[in-house]
């Protein structure tokens, strides 16, 4: 591996209390789903390394506790992260009627960082209740995931990864 | 016809006890009915247990979600007065694991101590001796102290250099590899930024960080800082030594380092921090 090609990049979950970020990370990173909840305090740092292309990437995931604005976000927390994803509860409304301002707040704050957004939380919801609910949201999922049974979790992470390739290839 | 009239009276006397007591009669009736049922009842275990199942159920339901608030106090009292009755049990269960962790702690610590006092018994007539005796005579402190003084020195164990803003890890440098340090970086960076925002007030900056016998010394730079990670009691001599070091590695090595991140810069910056620090703990400070 041509270690020029060997990049580390930070990237931060957000979103609301409860959506899923912890065991998002979790079942991406150890294929777990943590059965019980338990609230992030402040801060958990995990890393994992994908390939994309002829790219090895070190993701070093920052998981941020919760918090329904992301103004209460502390910026030290978000300065140089690369990429985040905005993960809203597709059986909460609470978690995703601002979700334009909360996006657009955050792109003010860390400008230059790829955004992926995440409706967590589908295995709640029949086809048409899914329907309904994205219909519903400010903005439209980048991706539809399941923590729970691990649907989409991989792809999400790796859309991301593939993101910030393209952007380290047009640096 | 007096035998007719003393019939007649029964009758009457018999229709009027019926017509009188009629009521009182059924409720009889249905009670013993009643008290049959519930003998029955009782002396069926299978019946029984049928009826009083759910609210067994329910209790146990709510004594196991109110244990803690029902029984603390008893509890509390019933381990306490355990503990008290059964110190000596306790002692003799624990003595064994304890016992073995303190003496392998003392086996450590002597053979640590036994080999420094060899190392200068060994270097008697050597430089550094003399200047430690001559030290001695001058500040009037023992040779014997300063030599076990010595032995509880401080080392360094590992340096990471971090990027302030991302808390990505840019070089690293361990005398013995334990943990992944990318994640050690990263949450190195959140506390520093939750103690230097939420804690500090003013432009200062977060120094150290301490848990059990190893020290972390926070050393601040240009975009970058170093996070050493020490083992053993650290002084103003080691810590001076050790700024001097990393102001001298920042001289020899200046950090300009922009974005991306890629693994040679990583590589390239670690071995020139194991370059420059693997020697560090046999330097006289």
């Amino acid at each position: 591996m041509d270690s020029t090609k060997w990049i580390s990049k930070k990237i931060a979950l957000l979103g609301s209390h409860a959506v899923g970020k912890t065991s998002l990370i979790s079942q991406f990173v150890y294929q777990k789903f943590p059965e019980s909840y338990l609230t992030t305090l402040g801060l958990k740092v995990d890393k994992k390394t994908v390939e994309i292309a002829d790219y090895r990437i070190d993701l070093v995931i920052w998981d941020i506790a919760g918090k329904d604005d992301t103004a209460q976000v502390p910026l030290y927390y978000l300065k140089g992260c690369t990429g985040i994803i905005y993960v809203v509860d597709l059986t909460r409304p609470s978690t995703y009627n601002t979700l334009d301002q909360q996006l657009s707040a955050l792109k003010e704050r860390v400008p230059d960082t790829q955004f992926i957004v995440a409706g967590n939380k589908c295995d709640l919801l029949n086809e048409q209740q899914l329907a309904e609910k994205i219909s519903e949201m400010p903005i439209q999922p980048d991706v539809v995931t399941s923590a729970k049974l691990g649907l989409n979790v991989e792809e999400m992470f790796l859309q991301l990864a593939q993101k910030l390739v393209h952007q380290h290839e047009s640096q | 016809m007096v035998t007719e009239t003393v019939h007649t009276e029964a009758t009457a006397l018999n229709r009027l006890r019926t017509l009188l007591l009629e009521e009182e009669w059924e409720t009889h009736q249905k009670t013993k009915e009643e008290l049959e049922e519930i003998r029955d009842l009782l002396n069926n275990y299978d019946q029984l247990d049928d009826k009083l199942e759910p609210h067994f159920q329910q209790h146990i339901v709510y004594l196991q979600d109110n244990f803690p608030q029902l029984f603390r106090k008893s509890l509390g009292k019933a381990l306490e007065r355990q503990i008290a009755e059964s110190k000596g049990e306790i002692i003799e269960a624990l003595y064994p694991i304890i016992g073995k962790l303190i003496s392998r702690y003392i086996r450590a610590e002597f053979e640590k101590l036994s080999k420094t006092i060899d190392d200068a018994q060994r270097d008697f007539f050597s430089l550094h001796n003399w200047k430690l005796r001559l030290k001695a005579f001058f500040t009037g402190v023992s040779y014997r102290e300063m030599v076990m003084q010595k032995s509880q020195r401080a080392t360094l164990e590992e340096v990471f250099v971090i990027e302030n803003e991302s808390g990505l890890l840019l070089g690293h440098f361990s005398m013995n590899n334990l943990l992944d340090p990318d994640m050690i970086a990263g949450m190195l960076t959140g506390i520093k930024g939750f103690v230097e925002h939420a804690l500090m007030e003013g432009p200062e900056d977060l120094e150290s960080l301490s848990y059990g016998v190893h020290k972390i010394l926070v050393h601040n730079a240009q975009g970058v800082y170093f996070a050493n990670v020490i083992d053993g009691q650290v002084d103003v001599d080691f810590k001076t030594a050790l700024d001097k070091e990393i102001l001298s590695f920042l001289e020899d090595h200046p950090i300009h380092h922009k974005e991306p991140l890629t693994e040679a810069y990583r590589q390239t910056l670690s071995l020139h921090l194991k370059e420059h620090f693997y020697g560090f703990n046999q330097m006289d400070q």
